[in-house]
């Protein structure tokens, strides 16, 4: 274990001195902050999509609303019980509910979500115009006979709620550091496996997985670092709060084993360092994409968002978001965690696969 | 304390096959290094002299064949590589770690700790000359510095068996002979070194026997004057005329070209004396006795290589 946590404080001196590297690790997600904390505080565009929305119709609801909201052709609604609707918006599943009691309607929304927030509001006050309330002195109709109540509750996590766009940036931005790490100690791995010092490595008196136990503590605890950089200076530049600091740290170590697992993938997608640094990145960016790291899933269309959960990134978000501001419990966290470490775990395993069967060759 | 001339410090390859491919790079390698022995091996480019090095560590698996080294068949072995210290032919040290820093980085991965890695360390930048430089990152030494510090890290945890693969390519003259001269010392220190190269006066300099490889075999083993005996061929007089002999003159039974001619001869001494009764004009004689080069040309062959 001594030889691992000696290659492990050299592979960290060395990436302290390589001040490129450096930046794609730490500076770059700073930047990816900065600029997509802008971008996302305007107004999102969302075109012509339908939204997506949990229904919950109560049993005095009036039957003429609940055929105005169910044939509204900007939603997609789908009929659930109050809880249920409260707990799929809290947990960021929609971006809000609509509840029909009497002759009102009660819109619930994620206020981490205003974009969507407040299209499900103008959708809402669409639909009721469309609807009615009839013309005073008219035949009655489908129409509504009288103006429904609208209200409008924010639903928010047990603890903490997003009180700002750094909030919402927050988790990618720690995902693009962590990305950072991956593809930097991934090209580390072959320059180190092409170059003479593998030989040398791989011939001192310890098992060769040592080498790697040794490079992938090195990336683990720079991700750690990183992303301890990264929380440090969104809380002091960008006035992000961290209610439940554990979950946070849990999220994150959850977060950071997936990536050092994708590191020893990576390093094995090529035998030089100009392939390892151009199909790792390009693999990442991928993920990045369909996770959520570059445009937030919720401005995805439907399906776009059901494949987002094969990227890891998109774990790592639902388990940041929900450490940071959805107010997960231990159990609600368990799952995205264990998605994480256990394609981590994959990753680490395949990589190790094909590094075993180059190594002897 | 050195574990230099250790019984356990020999080298001893039988059958040793590995193939990549189509490509038999080591087919059927047999020869031994005894303890305290400095073996060259010898051969030209694509000779099979790195796959072997790389087989003798345990960085790859042969496909067959017998290695004993260090006292263990099984070079993984951690016991077997405390005592075996490799200098790759790609430079095996971190550009952006100071000199000081990639001995210790080594010295510690085998083992050394406190006092004894401060001496070692110290030892191995004495004798790469590169005391004065050791804060100095690795990236900004010259090539021979860097050739220096290979081979010093190969030693930093005092192995009694030393594979040096190439240590020289690419040096000026002045790190060259630094090396050699180390290499010297080493030998005097009764370790065992297995040298590649395809540096003929290295090996004649160096080593005490050779073992001449082409296309993964053997061709040839032996000391260095056993080898040119057996090898080598005849001396040879190289002679330049100053003016053009009449057509027809043979010396040693071979016609004469318009500016001269080489005789080949076991007697150079008697085929000087042949060429001064000839009468004929001879503007410079040179003779060239057998040598390893010659050996290694008549082995290997003149066919340019990859």
């Amino acid at each position: 274990m001594y030889a691992a946590f000696v290659i492990a404080w050299k592979d960290l001196v060395l990436l302290s001195r390589d001040r490129v590297t450096l930046f794609w690790v730490v500076g770059f997600p700073l930047v990816f902050a900065l600029f997509f904390g802008a971008v996302l505080g305007a107004t999102l565009d969302r075109g012509g999509r339908v939204l997506e929305a949990p229904l919950v119709v109560e049993p005095d609801a009036s039957a003429a609303l609940v055929a105005a909201f169910e044939s509204a052709p900007a939603l997609a609604l789908e009929r659930a019980s109050l809880d249920d609707a409260r707990e799929r918006v809290r947990r960021g599943d929609a971006a809000g509910y609509l509840r029909l009691r009497g002759g009102g309607v009660e819109i619930g929304v994620d206020p981490s979500r205003e974009t969507d927030a407040a299209i499900l509001r103008g959708v809402t006050l669409e639909t009721l115009g469309a609807a009615g309330p009839a013309a005073p002195g008219g035949p009655p109709g489908p129409a509504l006979r009288t103006a429904p109540a609208i209200a409008v509750v924010e639903v928010v996590g047990r603890g903490a709620s997003a009180r700002s766009v750094a909030d919402l940036v927050f988790p990618a931005a720690v995902l693009w550091g962590l990305m950072g790490c991956a593809a930097s100690f991934a090209v580390a791995m072959v320059v180190e496996r092409s170059g003479g010092t593998y030989a040398r490595l791989a011939s001192a008196p310890f098992p060769r997985a040592t080498v790697l136990a040794g490079k992938a503590l090195a990336c683990f605890a720079a991700c750690l670092l990183d992303a301890g950089v990264i929380t440090g200076m969104s809380a002091l530049l960008l006035g992000v709060r961290f209610e439940a600091p554990l979950a946070v740290v849990a999220a994150t170590v959850a977060a950071s084993i997936c990536f050092v697992g994708m590191t020893v993938l990576l390093s094995v997608l090529g035998r030089t360092q100009q392939a390892v640094s151009g199909s790792g990145w390009g693999a990442l960016i991928l993920m990045a994409m369909l996770g959520g790291a570059m445009v937030p899933v919720s401005a995805m269309p439907p399906w776009l968002q059901t494949a987002s959960y094969a990227s890891p990134v998109r774990w790592g978000i639902v388990a940041l978001e929900g450490a940071l501001f959805r107010g997960f419990t231990a159990r609600e966290l368990a799952l995205p965690s264990a998605v994480l470490v256990g394609a981590g775990a994959l990753s680490f395993l395949a990589g190790l696969c094909v590094l075993s069967r180059q190594a002897t060759r | 304390m050195s574990q230099a001339g250790s019984s356990t410090s020999g080298i001893r390859v039988s059958g040793l096959r590995k193939r990549f491919g189509s490509v038999d790079a080591v087919a059927g390698l047999s020869f031994h290094a005894d303890p305290g022995e400095t073996v060259g091996l010898l051969g030209p480019n694509g000779a099979g002299k790195s796959t072997t090095m790389a087989l003798l560590v345990g960085l790859l698996a042969p496909d067959a064949g017998s290695i004993e080294i260090a006292g263990t068949s099984d070079p993984t072995r951690p016991a077997a590589r405390r005592r075996l210290g490799i200098a790759p032919q790609d430079l095996a040290l971190y550009s952006e770690l100071t000199a000081e820093e990639n001995l210790r980085f080594f010295g510690r991965l085998h083992g050394l700790r406190g006092r004894r890695l401060a001496e070692r360390v110290e030892r191995c930048l004495a004798m790469a000359g590169l005391q004065e430089r050791r804060d100095d990152r690795v990236g900004t030494f010259s090539g021979g510095m860097q050739r220096r510090l290979n081979v010093a890290a190969a030693l930093v945890h005092d192995p009694s068996v030393v594979l040096l693969d190439e240590p020289t390519v690419g040096v000026d003259p002045q790190s060259r002979n630094h090396i050699l001269d180390a290499l010297g010392q080493l030998r005097s220190e009764g370790r065992t070194l297995l040298y590649s190269t395809h540096y003929m006066e290295e090996a004649t300099r160096l080593c005490d026997r050779v073992v001449v490889v082409d296309r993964g075999r053997v061709l040839a083993e032996g000391t260095v004057p056993d080898l040119v005996a057996r090898h080598g061929g005849r001396s040879r007089a190289h002679f330049t005329l100053a003016t053009p002999p009449p057509p027809g003159t043979c010396v040693g039974g071979r016609p004469l070209h318009e500016f001269g001619g080489v005789l080949e001869t076991d007697d150079p001494t008697q085929a000087l004396a042949e060429l001064a009764r000839s009468g004929l004009a001879l503007e410079a004689v040179t003779v060239e006795s057998p040598n390893l080069e010659r050996v290694f040309l008549n082995l290997t062959g003149r066919t340019l290589r990859d």
